[in-house]
């Protein structure tokens, strides 16, 4: 397992990052992506990976201006209770302006992306390189089921993925990454793991585990 | 990997059964009472547009009597984006990284699949695993 650089940052922040966020009433309506703060000035990108709650929706910031009215960029909007299960998942309904608050700490992660590439992981990467990302596909980054048991080292985040007829198959899945959200192209990835055995998928209902062991 | 339940003693398997197939997916020992549900269940895991039969932020607790790594207490699961077949081996497989053994109790806001594990984990002449009821996890 590689914990990039950005999980570093991520890791941080949500274990010790306890320091005053941000609120306000917002009069510009928010876009599926957007947020903009009116009348308050968040240092350039000093909010990435935290969480921007308005309404019944929050958002995981991917960047932020600094301006008099910043403007957070955000991968999608998510419902607290009825987090999307895989990337296919429609995103929660735009929220219409009104307060809203930037909570300390950042989002925590537990998406978990597939792909068919080997490539070694690297302290720099960003993204997984190749990720599946196969519109209406059972192998696409889905929500991992995560376990942990008191005062114990490890935490764990566990996935049966079942292919299905959309998929583009065969696949052999050699390499895993864990993100903070479930936007393929925004969210940020914490680890990237190579796989200790691959996994074929080649026929629709073809199943496959990947458990992401982390010791803290 | 502990091997939660000696094939030996598994319902209906044989010593030379595995564990887990191909695609290290923990098989699910529910050859009796519940195995309809799960079959049925597991159906909708091939339609990529239905979200209404997934689990998704159901809370399973485990009893571990005897934990793997020095921790204490029970294990706590929050299921992701999963089907009923598909969460059971992922509580099955995340137990197993906490655990030496089988547990004997189980608890989930989610009826069906306490009784997957419970019967899963319930070995004729081994171990018993009952479902309790969330209100009654020991703090």
């Amino acid at each position: 397992m590689t914990r990039v650089a950005v999980g570093r940052d991520i890791e941080s922040d949500s274990l010790l990052g306890f320091v005053a966020g941000y609120r306000g009433t917002a009069t510009t309506a928010p876009t599926a992506t957007t947020f903009t703060t009116d009348g308050v000035n968040i240092p350039v990108n000093s909010v990435v990976g935290r969480i921007i709650s308005t309404g019944t929706v929050f958002g995981v910031i991917q960047s932020n201006t600094s301006a008099a009215n910043s403007v957070l960029t955000i991968d999608r909007w998510y419902a607290a209770d009825a987090l999307p299960a895989t990337a296919g998942t429609a995103a929660a309904t735009t929220p219409a302006a009104g307060t809203w608050q930037i909570l300390p700490g950042n989002a925590p992660g537990a998406y978990m992306g597939l792909t068919a590439t080997a490539t070694a992981a690297v302290d720099g990467d960003t993204a997984l390189t190749g990720e599946i990302t196969t519109s209406g596909g059972g192998l696409i980054r889905s929500l991992a089921t995560y376990a942990h048991t008191a005062a114990g080292t490890t935490t764990t985040l566990t996935k049966t993925f079942t292919c299905n007829g959309s998929d583009s198959l065969p696949v052999t899945v050699a390499q895993i990454g864990i993100f903070q959200g479930v936007v393929a192209a925004a969210s940020r990835m914490i680890f990237r793991t190579v796989l200790n055995a691959t996994m074929a998928f080649s026929l629709s209902g073809d199943q496959g585990q990947v458990t992401e062991t982390v010791t803290l | 990997m502990p091997r939660l339940i000696p094939p030996e003693l598994g319902n209906g398997k044989r010593p030379s059964d595995p564990l887990r197939d191909r695609g290290s997916v923990p098989v699910l020992d529910v050859s009796d009472r519940t195995h309809e549900l799960v079959g049925a269940l597991h159906d909708a895991a091939l339609d990529p547009d239905d979200d209404t039969s997934l689990l998704t932020g159901t809370v399973v607790m485990l009893d571990n009597p005897n934990p793997a790594d020095g921790s204490a207490g029970h294990v706590i699961v929050r299921v992701g984006g999963s089907t009923l077949h598909e969460a059971a081996t992922e509580v099955i497989g995340s137990l197993g990284a906490f655990a030496l053994g089988m547990p004997e109790w189980v608890a989930s806001t989610s009826s069906e699949l306490a009784d997957v594990l419970a019967e899963h984990y319930t070995v004729k002449g081994y171990s018993t695993c009952k479902v309790i009821d969330m209100s009654e996890v020991p703090a």
